[in-house]
């Protein structure tokens, strides 16, 4: 009966998705009819399926590379609505990943801890080589956000991923309290980023830090270090959570 | 064009059927597995269909990072199972 009733729910789900493929809205849709050409579409495709130089081919001039009179100078079109014009909305998003990080640290109590499983040879011997190349892909998704997709939520939760095979490999106590911690600093300087703009600009999380020429590593200042500090919060509380879940299962060895 | 109707048909049908694969499938961490599978196929839609920045947080967060909660959890409701069934 339970079986039956989860098919027809992945029924349901299936005709949805079935009703996107053959979705008219703007976006690139399966099985695309008349699209609406909006001045947004070339932003938003560029970095998809045209090279840099293409797009500033077809852009008018004053927006091309290295130009310096933009609002926030980032890129990346998904980045600059995530993080600057709708960062209030990303403020709450990182306060709820914050509620959860506390919910599962209450609800998993530490208990006395047991004899280890000790890792095998595969995850001993590979796990040094991959760790290394998860963090610095996780440290460039983080660091590039305002340039290439990704940002600080997917390379957050890719340093955390790295973090999830260290702990698996070393087998030491995780210090959930370090990650806490971190994770506060990052909090609390995002509100102040906010409160600085709202001092100097005027309203709350307003760029005041200038736009930087357009393509540059080194541009849409606010953007990028909000995006940093988003992706260390993110790191911190996707390990904490990992931490208290390992010391749960550590626990119950008995 | 045809070829990209092909390949999104192709992998709508393997999500549909990972997607039946975790309901019918025999042990909880079959299922766990599967659930990453459809996870990941979903993933490659979102690329196919120009949504990289979603692509990306879809293949870390749901077809890694929750597929590992998903398994440590099973691990440690396992372990209690057993308990249980020695007190009986």
């Amino acid at each position: 009966m339970n079986k039956v009733a989860a098919l027809g729910v992945i029924v349901i789900l299936g005709i949805f998705i079935q009703m996107a493929l053959h979705d008219s809205g703007p976006g690139k849709g399966a099985f695309p009819q008349k699209s609406r050409s909006l001045v947004a579409d070339s932003y938003f495709t560029k970095s998809v399926s045209k090279t840099t130089m293409e797009f500033f081919a077809s852009t008018p001039s004053e927006m091309g590379p290295g130009k310096t009179k933009l609002e926030n100078g980032a890129a990346n079109v998904v980045t600059s609505v995530v993080v600057d014009y709708r960062g209030f909305d990303t403020l709450g998003e990182v306060t709820i990943l914050f509620a959860v990080a506390a919910g599962i640290g209450l609800f998993l109590k530490k208990r006395p801890r047991f004899k280890l499983r000790q890792p095998g040879t595969i995850l001993k011997t590979l796990a040094p080589l991959t760790v290394f190349f998860i963090l610095i892909t996780g440290s460039y998704v983080v660091l590039h956000g305002h340039l290439t997709p990704g940002g600080g939520f997917p390379g957050g939760a890719m340093i955390a991923a790295g973090v999830v095979l260290l702990a698996l490999t070393i087998r030491k106590s995780m210090r959930s309290i370090f990650f806490k911690i971190l994770e506060s600093l990052a909090g609390i300087s995002f509100v102040a980023i906010g409160l600085v703009g709202l001092y100097t600009k005027g309203s709350f999380l307003q760029n005041f830090l200038g736009a930087g020429a357009l393509g540059n590593l080194y541009s849409a200042w606010l953007v990028m270090i909000l995006y940093f500090i988003i992706g260390i919060k993110v790191a911190a509380e996707l390990s904490s959570v990992i931490g208290d879940f390992d010391q749960m299962e550590e626990g119950g060895k008995q | 064009m045809i070829l990209y109707q092909i390949i999104i048909l192709v992998l709508v049908l393997v999500m549909i059927a990972g997607a039946v694969a975790v309901v019918v499938a025999p042990t909880n961490f079959s299922a766990v597995i599967m659930e990453g599978v459809v996870a990941l196929t979903l993933a490659l839609l979102f690329l196919l269909m120009a949504a990289p920045d979603v692509a990306i947080t879809q293949t870390v967060i749901a077809a890694g990072l929750s597929t590992a909660i998903f398994l440590w959890t099973l691990r440690r409701l396992e372990k209690v199972e057993r308990k249980e069934k020695k007190h009986e």
